[in-house]
């Protein structure tokens, strides 16, 4: 215990000195039961079927390499205070798991196992000394949950929102996002969430779907948006005032009555749209209007449905 | 029409990135000339023409505040470049009036369809970075940058 | 650089193109009532499509021209925003409130001839 060993204080100080040093203790624990710890923990893995399914699909001779890589970084940083290498390691699982859609819960099952096995070869080692044995457990703690699982559950987050921009991404490609319904009549279904970047693009397209199919009325349909908030209505009155000054009027349907009471008792100025929350109705108002601007329309027509410029 | 409000210190010293643009601008040719050299550096970074546009407009706004309101002053467009990014910036500078009430200068009335003369909050709408420092009777300084996505 | 002003018909149409100068702008703004006096034009069609950018200055001119020649009778038709442009526009809040749009020379002229038909019908 009181060997002669060297410590690597000179990298990130996670531990103060005093942790370092029990984490010293804690790894001669940990080794001299190392493979009781191993079992146990291997057995909890096995009880999950998420963690299970990916052990199922290693190979052995992989998975005892890993883990002796594993057991000697640990030895490099609890014994002698080299955190980086371990470190990385972890990020790197961290994300590698993720990716692959191991939740987030699996980890903790992992560590809550080992940690238990832990505290108790701790407790035999340290049966009479109290004070010594709290410090050590106090150690492991916040190895294993500072440091481990927070470093892990960054890692989560980040992949987690690559990923789904990913599938923005991918969704965006899929989608057709004008389509002609007749001569002059353009249909816009809006799916999915709206950020600035999408609405942007959307804007884009439509505006140079109105170009190509030269459309005097688009329809945008929000059915698929899954909320219509204020940051999504300004987006669209932008994209209506910008097909308006290429000449063509917007109907915009699927937002329901009362999300637009809503967006209007906050602030937001729908009167200058023409709404109405089912597409079908939505499109034959479009056609009346097209029939409008053509200039023919049905005498009796009350005039002041029309959008505000026209009038 | 268009309401100059005040607000802050002193203005702080630019910035000097390689390959800058300097436009003293002072009359309405040097409007379209800041905004020409704007695009064609926009263009250049590998700027989608959209936002080609956008910046043009953006640069167009600012160097005409600066005739309007202060006479004289100056544009400068730099490249900038930031964590691997590459982007544009420009500053636009003047010893002018200064504005009274930054906070309203910056006020938006997009979502309720109010029209002309908000250059500003636009402005900082179309670019990433928006920064204005302004003092009653020591000029203005508005310095914008816009990333390549 | 002045901006030339076509005579058709009852029409006039004046077609901006890029680098302009506000002094310019404000020039063909004048010029424009003028012709619309003296011709007794039923309407002017202003073709923007040349134009890269519009910003605060120009919008406000293509404003002030509508409800110029409103006095004196006619109605004003901007046409050939690029879908560029006019996503710029929005962005700045540039919307043109008041002024008739159309997606080029065709619509514009469709545009008037179909508001015609319908002040006769109404009428």
């Amino acid at each position: 215990m009181t060997e002669n060993r060297q410590v690597d204080l000179s990298g990130p100080q996670l531990f103060t000195r005093q942790e370092q040093e029990a984490l010293g203790l804690l790894w001669e624990v940990y080794e001299r039961h190392y493979d009781e710890i191993m079992a146990v923990t291997m057995a909890a893995a096995n009880s999950d079927p998420a963690l299970k399914q990916i052990m199922s699909q290693m190979r052995p001779d992989q998975m005892e390499a890993d883990q002796l890589k594993s057991r000697r970084q640990t030895e490099s940083a609890m014994r002698d205070g080299k955190w980086q290498p371990i470190l990385d390691d972890i990020r790197e699982q961290g994300g590698h798991y993720a990716q692959m859609g191991l939740p987030f819960q699996s980890w903790f099952l992992i560590v809550t196992a080992a940690q238990k096995i832990i505290i108790e070869k701790l407790f035999e080692a340290y049966a009479g000394d109290a004070a010594r044995l709290q410090v050590i457990v106090l150690a492991l703690n916040k190895w294993f949950f500072d440091v481990t699982l927070a470093r892990i559950g960054e890692t989560y987050l980040a992949t987690r929102e690559h990923v789904i921009r990913q599938q923005q991404e991918a969704i965006k490609e899929l989608s057709t996002p004008v389509l002609p319904l007749r001569a002059g009549l353009l249909l816009l279904p809006v799916i999915g969430v709206i950020d600035s970047q999408r609405a942007r693009q959307l804007t884009e397209q439509l505006l140079d779907g109105i170009r190509t199919h030269r459309a005097k009325v688009v329809v945008i349909d929000l059915t698929g948006v899954p909320a219509v908030d204020s940051a999504v209505a300004n987006h669209l009155l932008q994209t209506v005032r910008a097909a308006k000054l290429l000449g063509a009027s917007a109907v915009v349907t699927g937002i329901s009555t009362e999300n637009a009471q809503t967006l209007t008792r906050i602030g937001v100025d729908l009167s200058g749209l023409v709404t109405t929350s089912d597409l079908q109705s939505g499109v034959d108002e479009a056609e009346w209007l097209l029939e409008f601007f053509r200039g023919r329309h049905q005498t009796g027509r009350d005039e002041r449905q029309l959008p505000v410029a026209e009038r | 029409m268009r309401v100059w409000l005040c607000s802050a210190p002193a203005l702080p010293g630019g910035h000097l990135v390689a390959d800058e643009l300097r436009i003293a601008v002072q009359s309405e040719i040097d409007i379209v000339t800041a905004r020409q050299k704007g695009r064609a550096l926009a263009a250049q970074l590998g700027f989608a023409s959209s936002e080609q546009a956008l910046i043009a407009t953006a640069i167009s706004e600012l160097a005409r505040n600066i005739v309007q309101y202060a006479g004289r002053g100056q544009v400068d467009i730099s490249i900038e470049q930031k964590n691997g990014r590459k982007g544009i910036g420009v500053v636009a500078s003047d010893q002018g009036p200064g504005i009274p009430d930054v906070r309203r200068a910056l006020e938006d009335g997009f979502s309720t369809g109010r029209g002309l003369g908000l250059g500003l909050p636009g402005t900082k709408r179309i670019m990433d970075d928006f920064e204005l420092v302004s003092e009653v009777g020591k000029g203005t300084r508005v310095a914008v940058k816009k990333w390549v996505h | 650089m002045t901006v030339p002003i076509l005579k058709q018909g009852d029409y006039l149409i004046g077609s901006i193109q890029s680098a302009l100068t506000d002094t310019d702008l404000i020039e063909f703004r004048s010029a424009l009532a003028d012709q619309v006096g003296k011709n007794r034009s039923r309407a002017v069609i202003i073709d923007v499509s040349g134009l890269d950018i519009i910003d605060s200055f120009t919008a406000r001119t293509l404003q002030d021209i509508t409800n110029t020649v409103k006095l004196k009778g006619a109605r004003a038709v901007v046409v050939g925003i690029q879908p560029q442009v006019a996503f710029a526009m929005v962005q700045l809040g540039l919307y043109l409130d008041g002024v008739a749009t159309a997606l080029d020379l065709d619509e514009g002229l469709a545009l008037l001839s179909a508001g015609a038909a319908r002040r006769t019908s109404s009428g």
